[in-house]
């Protein structure tokens, strides 16, 4: 067990950077990034023996990242806290964020409309921006069902926040 | 060289250096002609710095969380020692299924449902002997209470104590919520509880609330949320912590302060 502890945190001090950055662009505040990250690596000492994606562990981690940043959205939403509010604005006149906190709004739009499984590709698609034959690949089912799920998020009634956010993607 | 801005996962996979070789090559040439991408780096760098600079923290609270904390034996004497034995658990969880195995002597109060996931024993310790806790028996000064919990899955745990005047005193396992925010990780299996609540002659009657939950909880905000139950006029049967728990409480029938 001790053991898995220190390869843990050999993870956290290899990935846990990039995987705050991905939180934080996802949940739109430091301390709720932190959680994320810490989230994932408890989980990721839990399941340890499930990681099978090859050689890295990345990919391993940011599926179990997305569904923390997923958790945190929903508590967010059934008790909106002081944390909520704090975001910046869109800033027009950088791109990058515009459409960074674009996608941050889709991904709160829809934290409680959407399974799990939608979760991971909207994730990869809109934030990791993961072409959808790999998406397909990683999370083992066809390109169609990648297309399919995309398309309904579209009939959910998010078109505004999706149309901003794919003219950029 | 290529023209169209690359996923960024890859530059992710740069950053935690998964990316080598040719797709390497090709996202730095990339990166040199798109300011796009260039803007991106350096938030990804700013983020990253962000992170490692709060690092020591951050490796120090995750190191806490996966490891099992057992709370000394004097820091529990103490808290128990103002503690009158069971008149009432409450067990509260996050998914509602069934059944929680209760000693013969506490009856449920309350419609709730319990995990069947979860079971809880009381034992009694008297004159150096340790027996289930049983209906008939009635608890008498320096008799010693304790509990195991057994879970099919990981679970974190923690109690509280209700007075005669109502006031909600986290016991177990601190009583400084500030110092040890976090209740204590049971791990999947059966688990005894670390030393035991020791009923002195002095002390007033009290309800003891062991709130378990297959995720981690902040117990602040439990305290807080009984707090509340209470002062509103409701005890804290159900819905307590919000729509996603469920609560069970257990009143013991033999004790007399």
């Amino acid at each position: 067990m001790d053991d898995r502890i220190g390869d843990i945190e050999g993870l956290h001090r290899r990935y846990g950077p990039a995987l705050y950055d991905r939180s934080l662009r996802m949940l739109g505040n430091a301390a709720d990034a932190e959680d994320a990250v810490q989230e994932t690596f408890v989980k990721a000492y839990r399941a340890w023996h499930q990681h099978r994606y090859g050689d890295s562990r990345l990919p391993w981690l940011l599926k179990i990242n997305t569904n923390e940043c997923l958790k945190i959205l929903r508590t967010r939403r059934r008790k909106p806290t002081e944390r909520l509010g704090q975001e910046e604005p869109p800033d027009a006149k950088r791109p990058l964020l515009e459409q960074q906190t674009h996608i941050r709004y889709l991904l709160a739009a829809m934290a409680d409309r959407v399974d799990r499984k939608t979760w991971q590709i909207v994730v990869a698609h809109y934030v990791d921006g993961v072409p959808q034959q790999d998406i397909a690949d990683r999370l083992g089912i066809t390109r169609r069902t990648v297309v399919e799920r995309l398309s309904k998020l579209r009939r959910l009634g998010i078109r505004g926040v999706l149309q901003v956010s794919e003219g950029d993607v | 060289m290529i023209t169209t801005c690359p996923p960024d996962h890859d530059w992710l996979a740069l950053a935690t250096k998964d990316l080598a070789g040719p797709r390497e090559e090709t996202l730095l040439a990339h990166r040199l002609t798109c300011a796009r991408c260039q803007e991106r780096c350096r938030q990804l760098e700013a983020n990253t710095e962000a992170y490692l600079r709060g690092f020591a923290r951050h490796q120090s609270a995750l190191a806490e969380r996966l490891t099992p904390r057992r709370p000394s034996r004097r820091r529990w004497a103490l808290i128990a020692a103002p503690v009158t034995v069971a008149a009432a658990l409450a067990i509260v969880v996050l998914r509602p299924t069934p059944l929680v195995e209760a000693p013969a002597d506490l009856r449920t109060k309350g419609s709730a449902r319990a995990p069947e996931n979860v079971q809880l024993r009381a034992w009694i310790t008297r004159n150096g002997q340790t027996q289930p806790l049983e209906g008939s028996r009635r608890l008498r000064p320096h008799d010693q209470l304790s509990f195991d919990l057994t879970t099919a899955e990981d679970g974190f745990l923690s109690i509280f104590s209700i007075g005669p005047d109502s006031q909600v005193q986290p016991l177990y396992p601190s009583s400084a919520p500030t110092e040890a925010p976090d209740p204590m990780f049971i791990p999947a299996g059966r688990t005894r509880l670390p030393d035991a609540l020791e009923w002195t002659p002095n002390t007033p009657a009290t309800r003891l609330v062991i709130v378990y939950a297959n995720q981690r909880f902040s117990r602040p905000h439990a305290h807080d949320k009984l707090r509340a139950a209470l002062h509103a006029g409701r005890t804290p049967l159900h819905s307590v912590l919000g729509p996603e728990f469920i609560v069970r409480v257990f009143t013991e029938r033999g004790a007399r302060p």
